[in-house]
């Protein structure tokens, strides 16, 4: 995401101003249509076109109708659980970020075997598989589990606190699980700022963390929004972390369309679900892009 | 060791399953199936674990060996795909395990082949006569059944001290601790609530939800809900939840592991799966000769050297594993303390029971 905001850049060519260079770059537009051509045939295909075939499933029941839409919003339960998805992708992606940012950071400062090393425990769950993690967290949380137990052993604490199956148990596991695609983001964006901005800042008299705030953090937000954005439309579709650590009541809507789906066979309601979290993602995505597009705006003109 | 000694046994009894039935002395009909189906081909799709297992030994194997047919065996169970494959007109399983609600879900919609009883008729020694008859579905062809039951952690509560009825289940004085249950809308603990608050076995169904909720209202606290079979063997085991809705198969398999599980018979409920054959298979009739050798008597004796769960087929109640037998919901003093969950109700409310249950658990 990154990529697209230095590419809006004119592209420089060799050849001088003029007539030529305007040549240049409509043909090479056409080299990247072409390139360009695969990926989005393939996202046609296998993206949009299943998308469009469930938004009119959503509308069948057998003919069409709104009633899937009208059960959605006019049940509690869906509202409610659509509402708490938004709720916990927020906190996970928070949660994320305030991990992740000093992490990456911490990898650009260093090199050689140590940023290997830190790369390298940031990869390493990422390798294992999600329901592998998801079952450890279950180990370490549980009334029973090794925390509880290593607590209660010492002395510490008399009655077992409740992790799993509450909001706590969830976001920890799910911030665990998405850790590293907040990192990855931040890691690539950190590394092309430039070390020698922040000592001018301090030459001009800023204390560190005034440079830090009006220097390095702008120059990373690319990276924090790529990271944010990334981690918070995965969290909004999670569905094994929640169902494992989560109790009933923590239930995300991923859990819901899953059950509709393949346990009660309502694939019109199982769509119209889905639908809504589609929509209500790219709207709310949509909307943070033209807040920021106003903001870096009105930062050019300011 | 144990594996390979429950390896060897199962080789032992698919060979003596299949020579048994190919003796003369076996009813008539198999001696000209065994050329009919040579190098035919059929997909059986399973839950997957011990039960394809059980399955694949009891059942596939045998019936392979006797009629050179080809079984291949998937799992897991997926409704959606099944239904998928119907919708599509691409139907690549012809026979596959599914919960009861939803071969009468299947039947009523049409995507489900309506079981061909006449045609199964004296195959492989079958008759419809010796299959428990509650279990007996339009598209649906039971294979076993098994209990849902009171199960107990034996470092928490023991033999003499636990509950023995819903109502003790439900009283969380005399019994503390957290309860588990099924987070599934036929998980039998509607049911358990109705039974705890004193409604008739016999007034059960039609589901009076309201009351059942309310009921669940006054343990709200100590339920903690699984979502599958190991989740609430590691609950019970655990101690985490020292008090479940126990799958009799599960505990049983605990107790083999010598985890400190154990089940109680009085008021368990009858589970059962079924066998359907999907609109528009290819092979629906080897499949309908598989279900027709699965339900005869001597497979449904044999699944239970494999698995705890108990024979539809009457007469092989009696020829069951006997190391088995005090594990299964099928003995004579075991039998009449249970009552099935009715799945024609299931079959018409599990969307709304589910949206129900999910409102309360949001609660």
């Amino acid at each position: 995401m990154s990529v697209d905001l230095t590419y809006s850049a004119p592209v420089p060519t060799l050849s001088g101003p003029g007539a030529g260079r305007r040549e240049r770059s409509r043909s090479r537009g056409w080299i990247w249509y072409l390139l360009m051509a695969p990926a989005v045939l393939l996202i046609a295909i296998f993206f949009v076109w299943p998308v469009f075939l469930m938004a009119v499933e959503s509308f069948l029941g057998p003919d069409l109708t709104l009633e899937n839409y009208r059960t959605f919003f006019g049940s509690p339960i869906y509202t409610q659980v659509l509402g708490r998805t938004f709720g916990v992708a927020a906190l996970v992606t928070v949660l994320c970020l305030a991990l992740g940012y000093p992490y990456a950071y911490l990898m650009t400062i260093t090199s050689g075997w140590k940023r290997t090393m830190l790369l390298g425990i940031i990869l390493i769950p990422f390798w294992t598989s999600l329901l592998v993690r998801s079952i450890a967290w279950v180990f370490l949380l549980q009334d029973t589990g090794a925390i509880n137990s290593l607590l209660i052993g010492t002395g510490v604490i008399q009655e077992p606190i409740s992790m799993i199956r509450t909001m706590f148990g969830v976001s920890l596991g799910m911030t665990q699980v998405l850790l590293p695609f907040m990192v990855l983001p931040l890691f690539g964006t950190l590394l092309t700022i430039d070390s020698s901005l922040q000592k001018a800042s301090a030459s001009l008299g800023a204390r560190p963390s005034v440079g830090f705030w009006r220097v390095y953090f702008p120059l990373s937000l690319p990276g924090v929004i790529a990271g944010s954005l990334l981690v918070f439309v995965l969290a909004l579709g999670f569905y094994i972390t929640p169902a494992l650590l989560g109790g009933p009541q923590d239930m995300m809507l991923g859990q819901l369309i899953v059950q509709q789906i393949s346990q009660v066979l309502n694939w019109g309601m199982g769509s119209a679900i889905a639908m809504v979290l589609l929509v209500s993602a790219l709207g709310l995505i949509g909307l943070v892009g033209l807040l920021l597009n106003r903001h870096s705006r009105r930062a050019d003109a300011g | 060791m144990k594996r390979t000694t429950i390896a060897a046994a199962s080789l032992a009894v698919a060979v003596l399953t299949a020579t048994g039935c190919a003796t003369p002395s076996s009813p008539s009909g198999n001696s000209d199936a065994a050329g009919e189906f040579a190098g035919r081909s059929m997909t059986f799709v399973g839950w997957g674990g011990a039960f394809q297992d059980a399955h694949r030994n009891a059942f596939i194997e045998p019936f392979a060996a006797m009629t050179s047919a080809k079984i291949l065996d998937e799992a897991p169970t997926d409704y959606a795909k099944l239904r998928a494959q119907v919708d599509a007109d691409t139907v690549m399983w012809d026979v596959v395990n599914v919960e009861p609600h939803i071969a009468v879900q299947g039947c009523t919609e049409g995507w489900l082949e309506p079981i061909d009883w006449d045609a199964m008729e004296g195959e492989y020694g079958f008759s419809r006569a010796d299959i428990l008859p509650q279990f007996v579905g339009e598209c649906g062809a039971p294979d076993v059944f098994y209990a849902y039951q009171i199960a107990y952690n034996t470092n928490a509560f023991s033999e003499a001290n636990h509950p023995t009825s819903w109502k003790e289940f439900f009283d969380v004085e005399a019994f503390p601790g957290k309860r588990g249950a099924y987070q599934n809308a036929s998980g039998g603990l509607l049911e358990a609530a109705l039974l705890a608050d004193g409604v008739e076995e016999a007034d059960l169904y039609p589901l009076d939800l309201d009351r059942a909720f309310a009921k669940l209202d006054t343990i709200r606290d100590e339920l903690v809900f699984y979502k599958s079979g190991d989740e609430q063997l590691q609950l019970l085991s655990s101690g985490e939840t020292p008090l479940t809705i126990g799958w009799n198969g599960r505990i049983q398999s605990g107790q083999l592991d010598g985890l400190p599980v154990a089940g109680e018979w009085n008021q368990h409920f009858q589970r059962y799966t079924q066998l359907v054959i999907p609109k528009g298979s290819k092979n629906a009739d080897l499949a309908h000769a598989f279900l027709a050798f699965s339900l005869s008597p001597e497979p449904q004796a044999a699944i239970t050297d494999f698995i705890a769960y108990a024979p539809v087929s009457i007469s092989a109640a009696s020829n069951v594993n006997s190391d088995m037998s005090p594990y299964l919901p099928s003995g004579p003093d075991v039998q009449p303390l249970g009552l099935p969950l009715d799945f024609n109700y299931y079959a018409d409310h599990y969307g709304d029971v589910t949206n129900r249950l999910n409102e309360w658990l949001l609660g």
